[in-house]
């Protein structure tokens, strides 16, 4: 149970990490949503998990489960929401035709 | 000042509150330690007045763009999600190795773009389900949606032909068709 915790944890790191260097790393504000509402999601969801399982069947571990259905459905609903914004304000995307915008 | 006597719908939204009073009692007990009877009634008093709040919100349908061809959560075909979600959770880990593997690429391999797609669905949920599949799945995120036309952005060139050639929006389109009704997606 432990070496599983352990796994979820160090994997959950790396996707968070991961999402963190893709916002470093990605050219405009429409490529870094993309690194933010999935790496992020699953990092997180994965680490708090290992921590469920670290924890045992009990209050805690339901709790902790319960922020990870939380924060599924609230990563990609705040990105979605960032997203809308950014298309309604007018912002271009950089795209291969136009790497300019 | 006798208050008019309320009418029968109002009465069945009412009763209809009942279950959902139970499930978030359950969420209470699920959250609190304290087991004395004043917080227990305190709970059972708060799951009851945001049950019946929130009694109009469960039966109406969402206000999503047009309500024409909208549903109440009520009526939705949850049962259909059970084949549904697995799926999509494998999708969001495809997704999430895809991002975490271009980022890490030395020479960054994207091609992002914006793809428009128009699906004809039934209900408002339907779109907000496609709306919300899209973005989790490899190399796309909806960002915006307009009646029937979806604005998408893809990272890659895979994405932005996964996106366009629907095979997305038939699941989608299956979770939500009723014999009685085109999908039409």
């Amino acid at each position: 149970m432990t070496v599983v915790a352990g796994l979820m944890l160090v994997v959950g790191f790396g996707f968070v990490l991961a999402g963190v260097i893709g916002i470093l790393r990605l050219p405009d504000f429409y490529c870094r949503l993309h690194a933010m509402g999935k790496c992020d999601t699953l990092g997180v969801a994965l680490m708090l998990g290992g921590v469920a399982v670290l924890e045992g069947l009990s209050l805690t571990s339901l709790k902790l489960l319960l922020v990870v259905v939380f924060v599924s459905l609230a990563n990609p609903t705040a990105t979605h929401a960032l997203g809308r914004a950014a298309v309604r304000s007018g912002l271009r995307a950089r795209t291969t035709e136009d790497p300019g915008a | 000042m006798a208050s008019p006597p309320p009418t029968r719908s109002r009465v069945l939204q009412l009763v209809g509150a009942v279950p959902f009073s139970l499930v978030l009692f359950g969420f209470w007990l699920l959250l609190s330690p304290k087991r004395d009877s004043f917080h227990l009634g305190l709970g059972a008093a708060t799951a009851l007045v945001v049950a019946v709040l929130a009694a109009r919100l469960v039966a109406q349908p969402p206000a999503l763009g047009s309500t024409a061809r909208a549903q109440t959560l009520r009526q939705m075909p949850w049962h259909r999600f059970g084949r549904y979600l697995p799926w999509l959770a494998t999708r969001v880990v495809v997704a999430s190795l895809e991002v975490a593997y271009i980022v890490l690429h030395p020479r960054l391999p994207i091609s992002p773009r914006m793809v428009r797609i128009t699906a004809r669905y039934p209900h408002t949920i339907a779109r907000l389900t496609l709306a919300n599949s899209i973005t989790l799945t490899p190399g796309t995120v909806t960002l915006d949606v307009e009646d029937d036309t979806f604005v998408v952005h893809a990272l890659t060139d895979e994405g932005a032909r996964a996106t366009q050639d629907g095979a997305m929006a038939d699941r989608v389109a299956l979770l939500f068709h009723s014999p009685d009704e085109p999908t039409g997606a």
